[in-house]
């Protein structure tokens, strides 16, 4: 038994992990965190003032009374020797609760310590140290204890400081991990840089943020603790007759289980409790580190703008008028994450409409936040949980794939449409080759044998300007570059030859000269193999570059599209003048400085044109109300009052 | 040379000290155990020359350094001296009882492996009311202390139920006595490591379906049997692996008790009854001997897990 989990848990950013007193408050506040504190106290409490409140002496014997049952008299009955079950209940805290804190102590006392300095300074105290560490986790400590006691018979003190010793390594290491998390980051360089030195960058920065995982890890030493002086006294090592535990108790009563069985529970119960109550505790404590809201507690979020995007459809759309005539054909598509209360959800991408032909390319364009990857997820149904598709059509080649059955989606998924996504990295499975997992989906897809799928999984690999197939399919994910990754994710999304594929941000996370050859590589593929293609980017040079066709969007919504020449060469749509300007020179930025702020979250779109509060050239008729995407020629639509103002000037 | 073959040595190096420090503790704890063996052993009726005759014959009384090389030549060899209280060999004593407690380790984690990654997967697929249940009733069945359990499990399905011997060993020479002997210690040894294994399993599944290449895998066409059991598991295995390694530490401490409890004459009984009798040659072998299943255990707990993740074979 350790007193200490494995590891530290991924470490958030530092600043945010650092506790007020209220924030300490609030994780109490749960009726379990609360009922568990509450618990514990009345065990101290009793435990200290035993002697006080006991009804009974515990020791004292009534021979005339033996195995009485629960009683006005004797609240938890008698056991064999007619003593009161309560009074023994009440003294049998004691032993225990200071036994595992003082174990608990000792190895918070040698292990915190220690642990700061080896994460905090490294090299050879860190060496040496976790050296020490590892050796402790070569004992078995449970069996330790024990066989001191052929030493030191019925010695709490020692026996408990024993295990507080060897305990001491766990806390050591988990010490120094998280002090090593918080170690390098940035604030703590702040620190440096003012002047504090190591015992106040230690004491003012590091300890208050490692203290809530360490209090979480003392609270399960302390239940590790009971269980192991528990079964102590069981063995009849721990503890003196004279003074009753729970775990002797158990012990008693497990010898007059035929008699009554009634005795097993007091002592269980109290047992069981006050270790539950200690990981409850432990576990709110858990609870504060950020990103790990409690359960139940939705994030706070604002109510205002909420109902405009559920709103039923009101003016004809365009969408409706116009004939579907593409592979890809969305009308209306929207998904939605629920929101808050019962049956209350928010729009994440809000009656999105665009068809994408056989053969071409789609430019999805926008700032992150505005939608375009729920969008594309949701054709061939992977949004993510709890987020689902809320209304709309989403036919492909004649096939209604917007609410369909797995099973249906699972007939397009990678044969009909394929799908890359941003971080290539990410996108393959780190624990198979790369060969491995290619050739796992063509013979999914070719249904052919394990010799012939090697043979095409070079193929594959080749297609993608991959200069040694054979070598690459050997390696694993994370010993390739991005750039192969993405070139290994593509061949992958291929090989069931799908007819629609759908990249999501395929160069954002690549160098700028890769980004080039993967954009080629796209461009070279849809057009020999005549696949369609979803671009997803925030990036107009791309869509100069590849894209047949662009649909711009914010917010959740499309505001403008046409044909890519055409959008680019005269936007209509404020926003995406906005996008344009921020390319200067032509060249691709990713910091879109022509147009201030950011896109709003969710739910705080406003019910008139979402682009409204950022927009230059706003005016006060865009606050009238929702704005509908009007046809404004020539298969462009765009959805802003001033359209047409727009269009004059540009012609002007 | 293997990277994992390697990492191997250099643990098994780190352990070889370690083994050795532990030995030696254990013999320097005999040195500390108060009066002499003599007078402890043959009860206050023996007479001085009595007493000084045996301790003679268990070399008590020569100089500490000069038992402690003799001991430590002879425990590298094999040979952990005869016990003060059967006079039989003490590796022959460990021997005969190892076993037992195998058999309880083995059967244990026959039981919760299996149980816990269904439980664990099943849980982190449907976020209802089975994980609801799962999560609720593991902070219950890891607190229950197991020698609880095991009283409780005795009452219900050996003294009214009659399905189970209360306590007792059948050897394996009859295969089904000796699962229904087993069958009570096993439950109470395993119901807690169960709930928490699978609560560990319920967390690295959760974790990994939200993965990248999980959807990506979906999105290339793969059936969800493959995705699920052949990648997400395949994933979730690493800190899934070294808390397999921890919980079988942990066994062999419950094991120490339920022993006792079911009267199962394994090495935690000959440790408890060692302890009790002042037989200190038993004791030290006995601890030695769960130091080198603890090293063991270590060593094939980092083995595999390395063994689960490519990055961690570098």
């Amino acid at each position: 038994m350790v007193l200490t989990a494995p590891a530290p848990e991924a470490a958030a950013p530092a600043a945010s992990r650092r506790l007020t007193a209220a924030r300490w408050l609030s994780a109490l506040r749960s009726p379990a965190s609360a009922a568990s504190l509450l618990w514990l106290l009345a065990v101290v409490v009793v435990s200290v003032f035993a002697s006080a409140l006991v009804p009974d002496s515990p020791l004292q014997q009534n021979l005339t009374a033996l195995f009485q049952g629960p009683s006005l008299h004797h609240l938890l009955g008698t056991d064999e020797l007619g003593r009161d079950v309560l009074s023994r209940l009440m003294f049998g805290g004691a032993t225990l609760l200071w036994g595992s804190a003082e174990a608990t102590a000792i190895a918070f006392a040698l292990g915190v310590p220690a642990g700061l300095l080896a994460g905090y300074t490294g090299r050879t105290p860190d060496r040496l140290l976790s050296w020490i560490a590892d050796l402790s986790f070569a004992l078995p400590a449970f069996i330790i204890v024990v066989a001191l006691a052929v030493i030191y018979p019925q010695n709490v003190l020692i026996l408990m400081g024993a295990l507080g010793v060897i305990s001491s390594g766990g806390v050591l290491r988990f010490t120094r991990n998280l002090t090593r998390a918080v170690r390098d980051e940035l604030y703590v360089d702040a620190g440096r840089v003012a002047g504090l030195n190591r015992r106040q960058i230690l004491t003012r920065h590091i300890l208050p943020v490692i203290t809530p995982p360490l209090v979480v890890q003392a609270c399960l030493g302390m239940s590790v603790g009971l269980i192991v002086l528990a079964s102590l006294s069981f063995l009849g090592l721990g503890t003196n007759p004279e003074t009753p535990n729970w775990g002797q108790m158990i012990y008693d009563a497990s010898q007059q289980i035929t008699t009554d069985p009634w005795l097993m529970v007091p002592g269980g119960a109290a047992l069981v409790l006050t270790v539950i109550a200690l990981n409850v505790l432990g576990s709110s404590v858990r609870d504060l580190a950020p990103g790990t809201r409690p359960a139940g507690q939705p994030r706070p979020r604002t109510r205002r703008h909420i109902g405009g995007a559920l709103a039923p459809h009101g003016a004809t759309t365009p969408a409706e008028v116009a004939p579907a005539t593409g592979l890809l054909d969305v009308r209306d598509l929207t998904v939605a994450f629920p929101a808050g209360g019962r049956d209350r959800s928010q729009p994440v991408a809000d009656r999105v409409s665009f068809t994408v032909r056989a053969g071409e390319t789609l430019g999805l364009v926008g700032e992150s936040g505005c939608g375009k990857t729920m969008t594309v997820l949701a054709i061939p149904g992977l949004v993510p949980a709890p987020g689902i598709v809320s209304g709309g059509s989403i036919r492909f080649d004649g096939t209604e794939l917007a609410g369909a059955r797995q099973q249906t989606l699972r007939r397009v998924r990678g044969s009909r449409i394929g799908y890359i996504s941003q971080d290539p990295m990410a996108a393959l499975d780190p624990s198979f080759t790369i060969g491995s997992q290619l050739r796992e989906v063509i013979r999914r897809h070719a249904g052919c044998s394990r010799r012939e799928a090697k043979i095409r999984c070079v193929q594959a690999l080749d297609e993608v300007r991959i200069a040694d197939p054979d070598a690459t399919g050997r390696l694993f994910p994370h010993q390739v570059s991005g750039g192969m990754a993405q070139r290994v994710a593509i061949a992958r999304a291929l090989a069931g030859t799908p007819d629609l594929l759908i990249a999501d941000e395929p160069t954002t996370a690549l160098d700028v000269t890769v980004q080039a050859e993967i954009l080629d590589l796209l461009r070279d593929l849809t057009e020999r193999r005549n696949m369609a293609l979803i671009l997803v980017t925030h990036d107009l040079g791309v869509v100069a570059e590849a894209c047949d066709r662009v649909a711009v969007m914010y917010a959740g919504q499309i505001v403008e599209q046409g044909s890519a020449e055409d959008v680019l060469a005269a936007p209509r749509h404020p926003y995406t003048a906005g996008l344009l300007n921020s390319m200067p020179g032509g060249r691709p930025a990713s910091r879109l400085e022509a147009i201030p702020g950011a896109v709003p979250a969710p739910q705080d779109w406003p019910s008139w044109c979402r682009f409204e509060p950022r927009c230059p050239m706003a005016v006060s008729g865009c606050r009238a109300g929702a704005v509908e995407l009007t046809e404004a020629g020539q298969g462009r639509r765009v959805r802003c009052v001033r359209a047409a103002e727009l269009a004059g000037a540009a012609k002007a | 040379m293997p990277p994992i073959l390697k990492m191997a040595l250099g643990r098994l190096a780190l352990a070889l000290p370690m083994l050795f420090a532990v030995a030696t503790a254990t013999f320097f704890l005999q040195q500390l155990v108060p009066g002499d063996p003599g007078s402890f052993i043959l009860g206050k009726d023996a007479t001085p020359a009595e007493i000084r005759q045996f301790d003679a014959s268990l070399g008590v009384n020569r100089p500490v350094l000069a038992q402690y090389f003799s001991w430590l030549g002879r425990a590298v060899r094999g040979n952990l001296g005869t016990s003060w209280t059967s006079h039989s060999p003490v590796t022959q004593t460990l021997l005969a009882a190892a076993p037992i407690t195998l058999s309880l380790a083995v059967l244990v984690m026959i039981v919760i492996v299996p149980l816990a990654v269904a439980l664990g997967t099943a849980a982190a697929l449907n976020r209802g009311r089975l994980d609801r249940f799962l999560q609720g009733s593991a902070g219950f069945a890891i607190a229950l202390p197991n020698f609880w359990i095991g009283t409780g499990l005795v009452l219900l399905l050996a003294v009214d139920l009659k399905v189970f011997p209360a306590t007792g060993y059948t050897g394996l020479s009859d295969p089904g006595q000796w699962l229904r002997s087993l069958a009570l210690p096993v439950a109470a040894l395993a119901i807690g490591p169960m709930m928490g294994l699978a609560l560990q399993v319920r967390g690295a599944m959760i974790d990994v379906l939200s993965k990248d290449y999980i959807r990506s895998l979906r999105a290339a066409g793969l059936p969800p049997r493959s995705v699920l059991f052949r990648h997400a598991l395949r994933n979730a295995m690493p800190p899934v692996i070294t808390t397999i390694g921890f919980q079988l530490l942990g066994l062999l401490a419950g094991a120490v008790v339920i022993e006792q409890l079911f009267n199962l004459p394994g090495i935690g009984t000959v440790l408890v009854t060692s302890v009790s009798a002042h037989d200190v040659p038993l004791v030290q072998g006995a601890v030695l001997l769960f130091a080198v299943v603890v090293v063991a255990v270590n060593l094939l707990t980092d083995i595999a897990a390395a063994g689960a993740n490519p990055r961690a074979r570098e």
